[in-house]
């Protein structure tokens, strides 16, 4: 039977809950952000006692469908001020839906300045003070806390970012290679930080699989949603293949490449920082250039990417962090790059809002762009150290743009920017205005439709079609958000009508349920009101969903692109 | 007239030895369209998933006719994705 299980901080006891019925049928996004909205005073001190850290697989985790392994955190963020959703792959969404928690709540802070660790199993949840791994790195500690069970428990931990609070500070996740995913925007590494757990370990032996209510029919749809996804060219080919930094190039061709701190559409140095390098590259030193972030995984985006003698430096090795330390700080090196990305994942910090504000960094002169060593020491030296650079740094770009006095930071509700310009890539600039995420590209992702030819054709130089497009795209996120899908399904799903409905009829067979197409479109509608009323409830106002002025008044070559929407235009996204 | 013709990704091996940086500037008559250039080196037409003429996109429907002038650029992808 599915149970929510709440964690008191503050009493260091836990407590198991039927599932309410208004939220027996969510799971994932749908389910952290309703509980956030229920249960978390909208004004309340992101880091304070008052805010909650919720985790939930989603409605297919744990079951035989591919992809469905995506594990969801929310709270309110300390970065944006609003509420806040992030998933990651790895192992912990399959254990949660084996042992039946459908929500982990982690409630108040401690009232002594101790460090604890949570240890979930099928008979019991375990609060444990900790010492020994405290300001240890998140490669370290996933595997010595692996080491002290002495089996490859479910792992989702802070590095020293996380432990001292800062803005940019992310949850990690341990995949099957106990290896590094991330619940990486919007702080809420920082959130964990304060209620002071270092890290949740979950084992699930002794649980029985997931069993569907109509096991022949979720086969069936199983086996349907599978072959779309093979199918597909882009999640059969394109993204096995290259990897998501496959985008490096495309984006500078249509002038959509953030080059440095956003004062270009292209860079010079594409070339060297490329998928296409990047995959020669890793198949020269005997890398993995076809790698999954959770079992059952079929798209296989991620990589293991080996220094020049063969020893392993990174996964999961991103196009937005690519690009934000590539292009954004014009850096051409990638094995600095690499370097970087290991840097950020073991102190814990999300790549591309420390990325986004290295940027803002170089303008500001704290480092010459293309200064990759001195990027290096930086990440390393001051803000793994948590020196008063270090915290400066480390809490983000709009923090760093305001100490400096720049006025050239890509943020949107405090959130960095990622990856592609809004000035030419019009359709992903509607959905970082107005996203309740802040600026987030997986929240909408117009590149599909504005360049990549998936879902259609949208000319992302135009502002026609752009809002209805983020907001579509919104709402079916939303959604599959809220399946424990990895939102690389949306290609198959843009283009292929048999994805969607098998996926529905995965949903239906698992839960017995009936749900139509319609159900799952009022399904993503409602998440996004949900948090859309959070985030007004908040203070968060429609003048916060406007992306910066400089947007409206510098061109960006070589297509000399505006951001040129009304925010009459713009607010008419919420109209649905 | 004279047009760099940049093959990315899968398409990459079809670009002729020597090339280097993913492209490679070729002589095409006068009047020449997309298919012209793509057939210099056996690229297939319908794995020309994203084509950009210049930065800007030129769809599939426009493909077989869209025509190619002196000091262009054609850059073609196959279908990829990423995010």
């Amino acid at each position: 039977m599915d149970k929510i299980v709440r964690i008191n901080m503050a009493e260091l006891t836990s407590s198991v809950e039927p599932v309410p019925a208004e939220w027996v049928g969510l799971g994932g996004r749908a389910l952290t952000s309703t509980i956030v909205a229920k249960e978390v005073p909208p004004t309340c001190h992101a880091l304070g006692l008052s805010n909650k850290l919720v985790f939930a697989p989603g409605l297919l985790s744990g079951t035989s469908a591919a992809n469905s392994g995506r594990l969801s955190a929310g709270a309110k963020s300390p970065l944006t001020g609003g509420i806040k959703e992030c998933n990651a792959g790895g192992t912990a969404a399959k254990m949660f839906a084996k042992l039946g928690i459908k929500a982990l709540i982690i409630e108040w802070i401690p009232r002594e300045d101790k460090w604890y660790s949570v240890h979930v199993t099928k008979d019991a949840i375990t609060i444990a003070e900790e010492s020994e791994l405290i300001g240890k790195g998140n490669y370290c500690l996933i595997n010595s806390v692996q080491a002290r069970y002495g089996k490859p428990v479910g792992v989702m931990s802070v590095g020293p970012v996380g432990e001292m609070k800062m803005l940019s500070a992310n949850i990690s996740v341990a995949d099957p290679e106990s290896r590094v995913r991330s619940l990486g925007r919007g702080g809420l590494g920082a959130v964990m930080g304060s209620k002071k757990i270092k890290y949740i370990s979950i084992d699930d032996s002794g649980t029985p699989p997931v069993m569907p209510k109509d096991a022949v029919k979720f086969k069936g749809a199983a086996r349907i949603f599978a072959k779309t996804l093979l199918d597909h060219p882009v999640s059969g080919q394109g993204l096995p293949t290259y990897g998501t930094n496959v985008l490096v190039n495309i984006l500078n061709e249509a002038g959509g490449l953030p080059t440095r701190n956003f004062t270009s559409g292209q860079f010079a140095g594409h070339d060297k920082i490329s998928g296409e390098t990047m995959h020669a590259t890793i198949v020269a030193r005997g890398g993995t250039p076809t790698h999954g972030c959770h079992a059952g995984c079929q798209i296989q985006c991620s990589q293991v990417y080996n220094d020049k003698n063969g020893q392993y430096v990174t996964s999961g090795f991103e196009y937005e962090t690519i690009w934000g330390l590539g292009a954004n700080c014009c850096i051409d090196d990638l094995d600095d790059i690499a370097e970087a990305d290991h840097i950020m994942d073991d102190l814990g910090c999300d790549s591309i809002e420390t990325a986004v504000m290295f940027g803002v960094a170089m303008e500001a002169g704290v480092l010459p762009f293309g200064d990759s060593k001195e990027m290096l020491r930086l990440l390393r030296d001051e803000i793994g150290k948590g020196t008063p650079l270090g915290r400066v740094l480390g809490g983000g770009a709009a923090q760093l743009g305001r100490i400096y006095g720049v006025t050239r930071v890509p943020v949107v509700k405090n959130q960095g920017i990622p990856a592609y310009d809004p000035r030419s890539v019009k359709g992903i600039g509607v959905t970082y205005a107005m996203g309740t995420m802040g600026a987030d590209h997986t929240s909408g992702y117009a590149i599909a439709t504005n360049i990549l030819n998936v879902g259609g054709h949208v000319d992302p130089l135009s502002k026609v079609g752009q809002v209805e497009l983020a907001r579509n795209l919104q709402i079916a996120t939303a959604a599959i958000d809220s399946t424990g899908m990895c939102l690389f399904i949306a290609f198959p799903a843009l283009d292929i009508p048999e994805c969607l409905i098998s996926l529905i009829d995965m949903i239906n067979a698992r839960f017995g349920i009936n749900l139509t197409g319609d159900d799952v479109t009022a399904l993503g509608k409602s998440v996004l009101k949900i948090e859309h009323q959070f985030n007004l409830d908040a203070g968060l106002s429609k003048e916060h969903d406007r992306l910066p002025e400089f947007f409206s008044k510098e061109l960006l070559p070589p297509h000399n692109a505006i951001w040129d929407f009304t925010p009459a235009e713009l607010d008419a996204f919420w109209n649905f | 007239m004279k047009i760099r013709l940049k093959l990315f990704a899968t398409l990459g091996s079809y670009l002729p030895p020597g090339s280097s940086g993913g492209e490679t500037l070729i002589e095409l008559p006068e009047a020449a369209i997309i298919p012209d250039a793509l057939g210099m080196f056996g690229v297939p037409l319908n794995l020309a998933h994203i084509v950009f003429v210049n930065g800007r996109h030129v769809l599939r429907p426009n493909l077989p006719t869209h025509p190619l002038h002196d000091g262009d650029t054609l850059a073609v992808f196959p279908a990829i994705g990423g995010g």
